[in-house]
């Protein structure tokens, strides 16, 4: 066998002491949903359940998919590990791989094991509030959504010199990007008058491309409302966007937009795990996709999106300041356009305008 | 072979190596020398292809480092080898197997019974000189074309680097493994290495086969009638002297027979030309740069 086989086998085997682990404490969670669903009938028809599988199992490969690329790669994040890896007959691309490819596997295989966890358990209770199929539908779907947000934030967590970067990093693309398209919607508002929130699909699909949590809640409320069919085989439905758009459309496009991403990420991560500077490692990030990109992107939201409440806008420049100091690591590290944007955010923070009224004025 | 060509490498501003050149010549052990910091361990990471050069090249008969295929050759036993917090002797031969297919695993068991290791313990609950041990024994096992060494005496007992000598000597016999060691212990390479490099403020600074020649020094022991001054030698590169009574100790760099003769103009009564103690030597050069004279 090659030396890539040999190591592929060895890191499958490693992984597969994790799914047996990591199985138990998902079918547990899964057993644990399933007994804790209640059901409420009225009006002839199932009106609540208290707990929905299909969140659950989201819950799981989403913790998994964030988690993961934590548990591949933490081991290249300390440059003296890198010593022993970098000199081993095994090229750098092929590593990447392996390791990506590692957690890949986890993941497929607890969204299987909670899948057919689910299975069993609908078929103990008779089978008759549940419509088994969609189940292994929301698996695929799941899957191959959680996959695609892995095989990003592995991206994310490679582009790091350090651990903690790596997860500050991913925390970043978690929760900033729905912020910007908050801020987008709020200006595009602000200029065409129109309250564009809540009614527009193009709203609703920039919210769930942008945002995993959403899609994931959005995903597993629609795919719940599949599963748990009602007393009489109808389906309890809660409208779950207010525009009318069928949430097949919502999915497929979110899941388009994803596959082309996760494609993307693959080349980007094998190709920045190979290229990256093996002394580099350890020190500060400085990515473009790191504190680089997102600090003054997260100026600006918060400016903008508070209002004009310069209390709470000063606190947050507080809270940028400490995230450069963790950027920088000290403040004499400080960069001069850091401090130069430091210093124009804070003037623009401190002035009690709310810059989206003043935007609305002018266009109106 | 291993040739090192014009190879210099930076940390941001901070110039670690500038211009070094070396050949390594098969089935030789190549001391690498210097004080901590002065480059060695990034040396032996640009020659295992761990790090890319900036700038020159290193090949092994002709082939790279950054080439997997090159790298099935070379084995490199860092100064603190990866190691998960789980790592036993046992899961570490697993690993290191699969990486080196060839590796003998008998050996491996040989020498972690040797070194009285317990192979199923995890290598953090080991002392650092009993975590060296079982490198050590992977580097025998393997017994690789090329052997990197970074600081391999650090923390062995002196049965345990006796040990290690005995098995390196066996093992350039028997396999024609070339290596290169490093280390700041230079008393530990004084005595097996076929060839020395030494390397301070960048620069690779000398290449030889004895000590002396890497150097470029010499050391004399001369007795004097009268009681002898530090300002007698002043036109002599003195790498060390050491007064006491009317005996001088002293560790000269230059031509050795040039030295002699212009030392035998002081008129000493007694004059000996000594091995160079390389540590004392290589010491005294430091203390003079310390000291803003060097």
């Amino acid at each position: 066998m090659s030396v890539t086989k040999n190591y592929f086998v060895y890191h499958m085997k490693r992984i597969l002491l994790l799914i047996g682990g990591g199985g138990i404490l998902s079918i547990l969670f899964m057993m644990s949903a399933f007994m804790l669903t209640r059901y409420d009938y009225r009006y002839e028809r199932i009106a609540t359940y208290s707990v929905a599988e299909p969140g659950t199992i989201m819950m799981i490969v989403m913790c998994l998919a964030c988690f993961l690329p934590i548990l591949q790669f933490y081991e290249f994040k300390n440059r003296r590990n890198l010593d022993t890896w970098f000199s081993l007959p095994l090229s750098r691309r092929k590593i990447a791989l392996i390791h990506y490819a590692g957690g890949a596997a986890l993941i497929t295989a607890i969204s299987l094991i909670c899948t057919v966890t689910g299975t069993i358990m609908m078929a103990d209770q008779g089978l008759k509030h549940y419509s088994v199929g969609y189940l292994w539908l929301f698996f695929l779907l799941s899957t191959l959504f959680a996959l695609a947000v892995y095989t990003f934030m592995t991206f994310v967590f490679i582009e790091a010199n350090n651990v903690f970067d790596g997860a500050s990093m991913e925390m970043m693309w978690l929760f900033l990007p729905i912020c910007a398209v908050y801020l987008v919607i709020l200006i595009i508002g602000a200029i065409t008058m129109d309250d564009v929130f809540d009614d527009s699909f193009g709203f609703r699909l920039a919210e769930m491309i942008t945002s995993p949590m959403i899609f994931s809640e959005y995903l597993s409320d629609v795919s719940g409302d599949m599963i748990n069919t009602g007393y009489h085989g109808e389906s309890y439905y809660a409208p779950l966007a207010s525009s009318d758009a069928d949430p097949s459309v919502y999915i497929t496009v979110v899941l388009i937009v994803w596959g082309v991403i996760a494609a993307a990420s693959v080349f980007l991560l094998t190709r920045s795990f190979a290229k990256k500077k093996t002394e580099l490692v350890g020190g500060v990030t400085d990515s473009v996709i790191g504190y680089r990109f997102w600090l003054p992107v997260a100026s600006v939201l918060m400016i903008l999106l508070t209002g004009d409440n310069s209390i709470i806008r000063l606190f947050m420049m507080g809270m940028i300041f400490f995230a450069y100091l963790v950027y920088r690591r000290g403040i004499k590290t400080f960069k001069k356009a850091d401090i130069i944007f430091l210093s124009v955010a804070t003037f623009f923070a401190i002035l009690p305008i709310d810059y989206i009224r003043v935007l609305r004025g002018f266009f109106g | 072979m291993i040739t090192i060509s014009g190879l210099s490498h930076s940390f941001g501003k901070h110039e670690v190596l500038k211009d070094v050149s070396l050949q390594v010549k098969d089935r030789t052990i190549v001391g690498l020398v210097g004080i901590n910091g002065a480059g060695k361990s990034t040396l032996l990471r640009l020659i295992s292809g761990v790090y890319v050069p900036q700038q020159g090249e290193v090949l092994y008969d002709g082939k790279s480092p950054l080439d997997e295929k090159t790298r099935r050759d070379i084995f490199l036993l860092p100064d603190d080898p990866y190691y998960s917090g789980q790592t036993s002797c046992r899961s570490l031969m697993k690993l290191y197997k699969t990486f080196y297919p060839a590796m003998d695993t008998n050996v491996y068991k040989e020498i972690i019974d040797d070194f009285r290791l317990d192979d199923k313990k995890p290598l953090r609950t080991f002392s650092k000189g009993m975590r060296r041990q079982s490198f050590i024994a992977l580097a025998f096992a393997v017994a690789p074309k090329y052997l990197l060494l970074d600081e391999a005496f650090d923390g062995l007992d002196p049965l345990a680097k006796k040990k290690f000598k005995d098995r390196l000597s066996d093992l350039i016999r028997t396999k024609g493994t070339t290596v290169i060691i490093s280390s700041h212990s230079l008393k530990e390479l004084g005595d097996f290495c076929d060839e020395y490099a030494m390397i301070d403020e960048k620069h690779l600074i000398g290449s030889g086969k004895v000590l002396e020649d890497t150097l470029d020094i010499c050391k004399f022991q001369l007795a004097f009638k009268a009681q002898p001054t530090e300002d007698m030698f002043s036109a002599f590169d003195i790498k060390s002297i050491k007064i006491t009574g009317r005996f001088v100790t002293l560790v000269v760099s230059g031509d050795g027979d040039d030295i002699e003769k212009k030392l035998a103009a002081l008129s000493p009564a007694v004059m000996d030309r000594l091995d160079v103690d390389f540590e004392e030597a290589f010491i005294g050069d430091l203390d003079r740069k310390v000291r803003g004279e060097g």
